[in-house]
C-alpha cells in the first residue's frame, strides 16, 4: 500500500467518506467532512499508523492533503 | 440493524446524570460558563449518550455481552436536539453509530460476549472539579471515587447492567468523572475511551501516559470498577492570563479622550479599556450581563448595554453630558461553534443580529442623539471576512457584511468616520478551541490601532 493509500484510508475512516472522495489534491474546502478537529484526529491518525510524531512546525504546514503529503515525504524518507 | 433509537437529552436529564456520576463539570450545568468556551452552549456528557444506546442495544439483545468497548467523541451534543442510536453487527461485534440531523457525532465499537461480573461498586463522597495545566499532567496519577447516587445508575441503564454488571457500569460513569472533575478537569473535552473488562474492584485508578501540549490531549490508562483501557481528553484552558503589557503605552497619551468601549468585560474590549486608562483616558465601559470585570478600574464610567436595543445607552450618556468622540464596537457571539453543515444558517442570523444590526442601531442612536458631533469609530472585522475556512464561513460572511454596512453608514453620516481593521486571531477566550490556534497578543496588537482612533499617532 502506498503512503497515500494509506492517508487516504484513515482520511476515509474518520471523515466517513468512500476513498474515492480523497485524492493527493484535496483540502478542506473541498471536503465538508474535514473540519478543524476532524483534521487533528487525522494527523494522531498517521502518527499512530506510520509511528512518526510531527513537530508543531509540521503541523502548521500540514493545511491540506499536497502538504500533508509532503510533510510525510520528507518523515519517511 | 437492531436498533434506531431517538431521544433529547434536556437539563433535568443532565442534572440526573451529574448527581449519580458525580461529573458535574459547568460544561454540562452552567449556560452563563458554557457560553464563554468551546462549544458555547451546554453540552450533554457524551458518557449519558453512550450509557442510553449501550442500554438500548442490550434491551433487545439481551444475551449479548460485553467484553471491551472502544468510543470515539467526534462532536458534542447539545441540549434538547434530536440524538439517533443506530448500529450495525458483524460477529462478535456490534457499531453504534449516534448522530445529530444526520450527522454522527459519536461512534461505539462493542465487542460482544462474556457475562455481568458480580463486582460491587466502591462509593464515596461528590468529586468537585479540580483545576490543571497540561505542562504540570505528564505522569499525573490519582483515583476516582463515584458517589453514593451512583447506585442510580444500574435503575437508569437497567439492560447494560444486567449484560455487563454494576461495578462496570459505575467504571463507564467514571470515565466521564474523571475527564470532567479530576483530569484534565474543569477545562476539558472527553475524546474518547478504549476499555475491556477486568477483575479490578475498587474505584478507578488513572495515571497520564502522555501530555501531548501540541494538540492539548492527555492520554489516561485506567483501571477499577472492573474495566481496564485509555482514555483521551482534551485540555482546553483559557489563554494564559498573564498580566496585559502596558509598558508601550505612552504617558497621558489619551489623556481627555472620553471614548465609548461596547462589549467591554472581556476580550478585546477589555484590552482596549485597560490600554486607554493606562494612557489617561476615562472611557466609558459597557457591560452586558456583568460588570465585574471592570471592578477597580476607577476612570471607567462602566454602563450596561443591550446590542439589540441601544437607545437607554445613548440617552444614559446625552442625559450624562459625555463629551467622547470615539467609540470601539467588541460585542460578539461565540465564534467557534459545532459545525454539523457547510454552512448554518442560525449561527449566520446570529452573527449578523450583533456584528450588522446591533452595529447600525447604535450608529444611528449615537447621530440622533449626537447630530452634530464628529466620531471615529472603530470596527474591528477579521482576515476571515476576506476567506473564511471551512470551520469560519458564517462569521466571515457577517464580518463582510458589516464592513459593507460600515461604508454605506460613512455615506449616509458624514460625521462618522469609520475605521475597519481586519484582525488577525488574537488570544482571547474566543479563540479557545479544541485545536490549538496560532494567536498574536491582543495587547501589543491593538495598542497602534487604538492610536490610530484616538488620531494620536501623530504625536
Amino acid at each position: 500500500m502506498s503512503q497515500f493509500e494509506t492517508v487516504q484510508r484513515i482520511f476515509s475512516d474518520i471523515l466517513e467518506i468512500p476513498p474515492a472522495r480523497i485524492t493527493p489534491e484535496s483540502t478542506p474546502d473541498e471536503l465538508e467532512q474535514w473540519d478543524s478537529i476532524r483534521h487533528m484526529n487525522i494527523l494522531l491518525a498517521i502518527e499512530g499508523e506510520l509511528g512518526i510524531e510531527f513537530s508543531a512546525a509540521e503541523i502548521e504546514q500540514m493545511v491540506d492533503m499536497p502538504h500533508i503529503l509532503a510533510v510525510l515525504a520528507t518523515k519517511t524518507t | 440493524m437492531d436498533i434506531a433509537v431517538t431521544r433529547r437529552f434536556t437539563a433535568a436529564d443532565q442534572a440526573d446524570f451529574a448527581r449519580a456520576s458525580g461529573d458535574a463539570n459547568p460544561l454540562h450545568m452552567d449556560p452563563a460558563w458554557a457560553a464563554g468556551v468551546y462549544p458555547g452552549e451546554v453540552v450533554v456528557h457524551g458518557m449519558h449518550a453512550i450509557l442510553w444506546a449501550c442500554d438500548a442495544y442490550f434491551a433487545r439483545n439481551p444475551g449479548a455481552g460485553l467484553k471491551a468497548l472502544r468510543v470515539t467523541f467526534d462532536k458534542p451534543i447539545l441540549l434538547d436536539e434530536d440524538v439517533t442510536a443506530t448500529n450495525e453487527t458483524t460477529p462478535g461485534e456490534t457499531r453504534i453509530l449516534l448522530a445529530v440531523r444526520g450527522v454522527t457525532v459519536m461512534k461505539a465499537r462493542l465487542i460482544l460476549g462474556g457475562e455481568a461480573a458480580h463486582l460491587l461498586p466502591t462509593l464515596g463522597a461528590a468529586p468537585t472539579p479540580a483545576h490543571t495545566d497540561i505542562a504540570d499532567l505528564q505522569g499525573h496519577a490519582g483515583v476516582v471515587t463515584l458517589p453514593h447516587d451512583a447506585a442510580a445508575l444500574t435503575a437508569a441503564f437497567p439492560a447494560l447492567t444486567a449484560a455487563i454488571g454494576p461495578a462496570p457500569i459505575t467504571g463507564l460513569a467514571a470515565l466521564s468523572t474523571l475527564v470532567g472533575m479530576a483530569c484534565p478537569g474543569r477545562h476539558s473535552l472527553f475524546g474518547g475511551f478504549d476499555v475491556a473488562r477486568s477483575e479490578t474492584g475498587g474505584p478507578l485508578s488513572y495515571a497520564v501516559t502522555k501530555a501531548d501540549r501540541r494538540f492539548n490531549r492527555v492520554t489516561m490508562a485506567v483501571e477499577g470498577y472492573g474495566l481496564s483501557g485509555t482514555v483521551t481528553a482534551f485540555h482546553t484552558a483559557e489563554p494564559e492570563r498573564t498580566p496585559l503589557d502596558l509598558t508601550g503605552v505612552r504617558q497621558d497619551e489619551f489623556k481627555n479622550a472620553h471614548p465609548l468601549i461596547l462589549g467591554a468585560t472581556s476580550g478585546l474590549g477589555l484590552v482596549t479599556t485597560a490600554l486607554l486608562s493606562a494612557g489617561g483616558a476615562a472611557p466609558v465601559a459597557t457591560w452586558r450581563s456583568s460588570p465585574r470585570a471592570l471592578d477597580g478600574r476607577t476612570a471607567v464610567l462602566a454602563l450596561p448595554y443591550d446590542v439589540g436595543a441601544p437607545d437607554p445607552l445613548i440617552e444614559e450618556l446625552a442625559t450624562r453630558g459625555w463629551p467622547g468622540q470615539q467609540v470601539y464596537y467588541f460585542p460578539t457571539p461565540r465564534i467557534f461553534r459545532r459545525r454539523l453543515e457547510p454552512y448554518q444558517p442560525e449561527m449566520f442570523r446570529e452573527f449578523t443580529a450583533v456584528y450588522v444590526d446591533g452595529f447600525h442601531g447604535l450608529m444611528r442612536a449615537l447621530v440622533n442623539a449626537f447630530p452634530k458631533r464628529p466620531f471615529r469609530v472603530l470596527y474591528p472585522s477579521s482576515i476571515l471576512a476576506a476567506d473564511a475556512g471551512s470551520d469560519s464561513v458564517e462569521y466571515g460572511m457577517a464580518k463582510a457584511a458589516g464592513e459593507r454596512l460600515c461604508a454605506r453608514l460613512m455615506k449616509a453620516y458624514p460625521q462618522l468616520s469609520i475605521i475597519i481593521e481586519r484582525l488577525p486571531g488574537l488570544a482571547t477566550r474566543q479563540t479557545v478551541s479544541v485545536v490549538p490556534q496560532a494567536v498574536a497578543a491582543a495587547d501589543t496588537a491593538m495598542l497602534p490601532i487604538i492610536r490610530r482612533v484616538q488620531a494620536t499617532d501623530e504625536a
